[in-house]
């Protein structure tokens, strides 16, 4: 049996347990999940205070919408997908661009390697993501951090393949040019 | 070895996996200085997200919620018992004026207009339910359809 078999006989059962009332069954979904949420939430929103709310909303709104999990996906992939929708909401509310570009368009001034040596790399990487917008953020961590499949990000999204894979190139791009131009200005 | 540099997707391809790449845009990225900078950044970053610090719940989730989930039952039966309030003593307010409404209609015509006011009323709670569920699929993005 695949680890996808066995990973979808683990949520069927934990879904079926918590529909005939088990509540520890939920917290174990929860245990299962949050740290995917707590990826998903970090990045598209700002404040802690925000992001407590939310997580609880998102959990929440997971709790009474089981019944209609149809394990088309993993679970797992079923609340992010209710994490990604519910940050939108919220970023919609607060005006907040979603998508765009707001960097400078700057030449390649040698591999980043050598001058970025001696210093914090994953703090620079970091403050870098942070700088783009919610959108592409969460695209680029899912597929390079967390290592989802583009088919895994579209059903988190609910975004179309090309959609994507044209905000993953755009969000690394931009990014490439973040961390060139800062480490053209501040000799990083 | 062509001589015109490679785009940014192709580069960002190359940086990914160079065996995916096409043999004429990895022969000229592998001889092409500029180009070979601009995909090793690529590759420099690719790295460098990958080995982030994985991502640490704020708070304890389970006990955030937990609670909230029995909330959400108590608040439930407050609003079915409200509801059922708000009919009852709108029943027992006004249903002395439903002899007026109706006037001296009995029999069949009475039934008929019982029956199609019923049906009206079924109808409309089938339509909210559907908006309902579509508000939440949107919600879930259509995964739960």
């Amino acid at each position: 049996m695949s680890y996808n078999e066995l990973q979808h006989q683990t949520d069927r059962q934990l879904v079926e347990r918590v529909l005939q009332g088990d509540r520890h069954a939920f917290s174990a979904i929860i245990t299962g999940t949050e740290r995917l949420v707590a990826q998903i939430v970090q990045r598209m929103v700002f404040r802690t205070e925000d992001r407590k709310d939310l997580v609880q909303d998102i959990y929440l709104k997971a709790f009474r919408h089981l019944g209609g999990f149809r394990f088309d996906a993993k679970l797992s992939t079923w609340i992010a997908n209710i994490a990604y929708h519910t940050c939108i909401n919220f970023l919609e509310k607060k005006k907040i661009l979603l998508t765009g570009e707001n960097y400078e368009h700057l030449p390649e001034t040698g591999a980043a390697e050598q001058s970025l040596q001696g210093k914090e790399l994953s703090g620079i990487i970091n403050a870098a993501i942070d700088e783009l917008p919610p959108v592409y953020k969460t695209i680029f961590v899912l597929f390079h951090k967390e290592e989802l499949s583009i088919s895994e990000i579209c059903n988190i999204t609910s975004m179309p393949e090309g959609t994507v894979k044209s905000h993953l190139f755009r969000a690394r791009k931009q990014l490439k040019q973040i961390i060139l131009s800062r480490h053209k200005k501040d000799s990083l | 070895m062509n001589t015109e540099h490679v785009n940014e997707e192709a580069l960002q391809a190359y940086a990914m996996d160079r065996r995916s790449c096409d043999a004429v845009v990895a022969d000229h990225i592998e001889h092409c200085p500029a180009c070979k900078i601009a995909a090793d950044n690529y590759r420099l970053l690719f790295s460098l997200a990958a080995d982030l610090p994985d991502a640490a719940p704020e708070f304890d989730t389970v006990q955030l919620v937990m609670p909230k989930l029995n909330e959400r039952k108590w608040f439930d039966w407050v609003l079915a018992a409200i509801v059922a309030v708000t009919v009852a003593a709108t029943f027992f307010l006004f249903g002395a004026y439903g002899k007026y409404l109706l006037g001296n209609v009995r029999g069949l015509p009475l039934y008929l207009a019982l029956a199609v006011t019923a049906v009206v009323i079924l109808l409309q709670v089938i339509k909210m339910m559907k908006n309902f569920r579509r508000s939440c699929n949107l919600i879930t993005g259509g995964l739960s359809a």
